[in-house]
């Protein structure tokens, strides 16, 4: 008796995953850019992570350093969502390039998820070592790597509205 | 039995109108074995109806073809969505992603062929038995690609496009249907008793309800385009450190937009 309870337990545990799941794909497709940029993170702040962060690229302290500064768990997980937020703009991209228009480099949309996805995996296994032997070497290394990817893209970011946009510079620097 | 011959038209005449508007969104494209799966099912169920009326004596040799085929087409529709899903980051990937696809569902299918026939109906014959096991072993692989697919692209925020997110979803509910049944049908003292035979009616009924919500996504426009400006394709150009234009001024993005992130 037990059995059959369990498996009829676990099919409906699926379907309500599985509505979930198809809910949250259909939401996310049909989001505007500026709800977008609203999910950027705004709670976490990465400046600490280099003294030239948000104006040039690349990390220089050392990875215990870095371990520090990013707060721990807490800014891998920062990072981990906004990667999130980064790849959806890239889907927001491609699908949303009018006809007609020039589209945008396939080659950019890729490095840019290529970058993302790179974030995400680092954090994740940066997690999932930390949630089993703490802040060891390894997991460190990993969470080197992701706010290294991190920064890289969060200055090239600033250059841009430093050249472009100087008004919303000093809040996109606050943001971040 | 009146909604048994209604099925016997309804789920054909189901088919053949998915397939036409697949053909005329030019879905083919994308998802050519999905295609061919939907026209199996049209071809099968038509020659079924055939059979039925004029060579009844014909049926179980049809159903034992029937359901090899439709499980080597639901094999190859599931590589096929994997593979699409992965559109995205295709280049990325090593050259024999596909194939290496296409050997880790197998060797699902493979590990879940044990499980099924632990599932087993009583007084059932040993064709028919392997033909249940087949089924239910195809039951549940779908689910599991499924779940699969769902979780890993929730993982890494990989994206579907509306198409693929719409077949999934009429696959999905379809498998998780036949999977409830499957279960179901494995309580069952007897393969010939009423109950047996209105589970059997509510997987087609569910299958009926599959191609409908096909029939009405596929036959929708896709989702308009969004505005997509300059200054946003330029936010990207930079953030994905492709940083070859600089032509585009942002002069105008509103402030507003990174306000909201405050």
């Amino acid at each position: 008796m037990l059995l059959p309870l369990l498996q009829i337990a676990i099919v409906s545990a699926l379907i309500v995953y599985f509505g979930k799941w198809r809910g949250n794909m259909r939401r996310r497709n049909a989001q505007s850019w500026d709800a977008l940029l609203c999910q950027l993170r705004s709670d976490w702040s990465a400046r600490e992570l280099s003294e030239q962060f948000l104006w040039k690229e690349g990390l220089t302290a050392t990875t215990d350093d870095i371990w520090q500064r990013l707060d721990g768990p807490r800014g891998l997980w920062a990072m981990f969502q906004n990667a999130r937020v980064l790849l959806q703009m890239a889907d927001y991209a491609s699908r949303n390039t009018a006809p007609g228009t020039t589209p945008i480099d396939p080659m950019v949309l890729e490095t840019l998820r290529s970058d993302a996805m790179q974030i995400r995996l680092c954090v994740l296994m940066a997690l999932a070592q930390y949630a089993l032997s703490q802040a060891t070497a390894g997991v460190k290394v990993n969470a080197f790597r992701a706010a290294n990817l991190y920064s890289g893209m969060a200055a090239r970011m600033t250059t841009l509205l430093q050249d472009h946009a100087a008004v919303v510079l000093p809040d996109f620097v606050a943001a971040m | 039995m009146a909604l048994d011959s209604a099925l016997l038209i309804a789920l054909p005449v189901g088919e053949a109108i998915t397939v036409g508007c697949l053909l005329r969104r030019k879905t083919w494209r994308t998802l050519p074995l999905f295609l061919t799966y939907l026209t199996w099912g049209f071809v099968s169920d038509v020659a079924l109806f055939f059979i039925l009326n004029d060579a009844p004596e014909l049926y179980k040799r049809y159903y034992t073809v029937e359901t090899v085929v439709d499980s080597i087409l639901m094999f190859s529709v599931l590589v096929e969505l994997g593979w699409s899903v992965l559109r995205p980051v295709r280049s990325s990937l090593p050259r024999r992603t596909l194939l290496f696809l296409a050997i880790l569902v197998g060797v699902v299918g493979l590990l879940i062929w044990p499980l099924a026939t632990r599932m087993s109906p009583p007084r059932m014959d040993a064709p028919s038995l392997l033909l249940f096991h087949l089924e239910g072993t195809f039951a549940i692989l779908r689910v599991v690609c499924f779940l699969v697919m769902a979780g890993f692209s929730q993982l890494l925020s990989i994206g579907w496009r509306d198409r693929e997110l719409q077949v999934a979803t009429g696959l999905g509910l379809f498998a998780i249907v036949s999977l409830l049944v499957m279960l179901l049908h494995a309580q069952q003292q007897q393969v010939t008793s009423d109950l047996y035979y209105w589970l059997d009616l509510v997987v087609s009924v569910s299958y009926l309800c599959t191609l409908s919500y096909w029939v009405y996504c596929f036959s929708a426009k896709e989702q308009e385009r969004k505005e997509f400006s300059p200054q946003m394709q330029q936010f990207l150009l930079l953030m994905g450190g492709g940083a070859r234009t600089g032509s585009i001024a942002l002069t105008d993005l509103p402030s507003e937009r990174l306000r909201k992130k405050d």
